[in-house]
């Protein structure tokens, strides 16, 4: 299975990586258990840095699409299919725009809960 | 006297099969393979193959077939030398040695050239896809698990034939030296490994398969390398231990003639896929 990345797309290039591993997933190219190869490997066959293939990697791993099993490697989360609908970016905007409608709602301005939520980010670090 | 003589004869034998298989038939070899490789895809059609000027290609074949064959005739003078010039033979696995060195200088050359080539093919390349398999390598694929075993058995033998000897006092042995020898040897053969295996990809445009062949090849010489020079210096002790130096010379021969055919063989790839370096086709 080979996976492209454009290095004129737009998209960012870990957003690429994550794009194509789960298209593989979803399509059935790769399996559960299956593994994938290891950053530095992907790295160099992509000519990329090392810390954008771990970024793809990383966030693959929150979504338990990919699982690390420490030094045997990275292997396809046994729920990779299942998890490849789950679109966590669609998750923040819904909650975000619950929230800023409730805020509203009660009468606070764009400008207030623009204001606020700068703050609680940089408060918590995040 | 008579047995000096014989000695004499078989290091002539192996010095000038050591000329004749490096410095003529290889050299042939790889310097036909050049010119093929020039004539059947042409400048003009795959572009990407060649990112200098042809004249400066047709001119490194030039220099390479007649390094090769200035150092082809100093081997023949030599052979010839060593047959008519009476000497006590004490020096002939050094001679042997300088001019293995000699010989593998332009192959080292055309390396160093090649590396600047794919230097140069990795900035000129305007391909802005960039593709990888997604499957992880391991050393598994490019060698099998008996070859990897008789390189580490060899190394264990070699270990256990050093402490073995060792408990002789021989007065000219080098002890812990040679397994620090081997060692150091061994590990720089396995970086080379490692970055063959999972580094960077050294030309920009090899196909996917092509780049296995050849890692394939490289890994195996590697390794086949690393037990050839276990063996030879386990050979070597083992005859200096029998009172046998006299064999030293002709040893040192054939392990050059082996160390050569192992690693000569990575330039000459049966297969390659020239399809990569075409022209890319101008939309319109």
């Amino acid at each position: 299975m080979e996976i492209v990345i454009d290095m004129e797309d737009s998209a960012p290039l870990f957003a690429q990586l994550i794009n194509q591993i789960k298209e593989a997933v979803m399509k059935g190219n790769v399996h559960p258990g299956d593994a994938l190869p290891p950053i530095r490997q992907l790295a160099n066959d992509l000519e990329l840095n090392n810390k954008t293939v771990a970024k793809a990697y990383r966030l693959l791993e929150r979504d338990s699409i990919i699982q690390t099993r420490g030094y045997r490697g990275t292997f396809v989360h046994p729920d990779a299919k299942d998890n490849c609908d789950f679109d966590l970016n669609a998750l923040v905007s819904e909650r975000l725009s619950e929230t800023i409608k409730q805020l509203r709602e009660s009468g606070a301005t764009d400008s207030e809960i623009r204001i606020a939520f700068g703050e609680i980010m940089k408060t918590r670090n995040l | 006297m008579e047995n000096l003589a014989f000695n004499n004869l078989i290091f002539c034998v192996l010095f000038l099969g050591q000329a004749t298989l490096i410095s003529f038939y290889y050299s042939r070899r790889i310097v036909t393979r050049m010119e093929r490789i020039l004539e059947d895809y042409p400048p003009s059609e795959y572009p990407k193959l060649y990112p200098r000027p042809i004249q400066r290609y047709e001119k490194s074949h030039r220099n390479f077939r007649l390094l090769n064959n200035a150092i082809f005739a100093t081997g023949l003078i030599l052979t010839a030398v060593f047959l008519v010039v009476p000497r006590s033979g004490e020096w002939d696995h050094a001679y042997s040695t300088w001019y293995f060195l000699l010989q593998i200088s332009p192959v080292a050359l055309l390396d160093f050239r090649a590396m600047k080539e794919f230097r140069l093919m990795r900035e000129t390349n305007r391909n802005k896809k960039r593709k990888a398999d997604l499957h992880p390598r391991s050393l598994f694929d490019f060698l099998t698990p008996l070859a990897f075993g008789v390189s580490i058995a060899t190394y264990i033998g070699f270990i256990a034939l050093i402490l073995y000897v060792r408990q002789f006092n021989f007065p000219w042995f080098g002890g812990y030296l040679n397994i620090v020898g081997i060692t150091a040897l061994n590990l720089f053969l396995a970086i080379f490994i490692y970055r063959r295996v999972y580094g960077k990809k050294i030309d920009p445009y090899q196909a996917h398969e092509d780049r296995m062949v050849q890692t394939t090849t490289i890994v195996n010489s590697l390794v086949s390398v690393s037990v050839a020079a276990t063996l030879f210096i386990a050979v070597e002790i083992i005859l200096a231990a029998f009172e046998m130096r006299h064999l030293k010379p002709a040893t040192q021969c054939v392990y050059h003639l082996l160390i050569a055919t192992l690693c000569l063989r990575v330039y000459l790839p049966k297969k390659r896929d020239f399809e990569v370096y075409r022209q890319d086709l101008v939309p319109r």
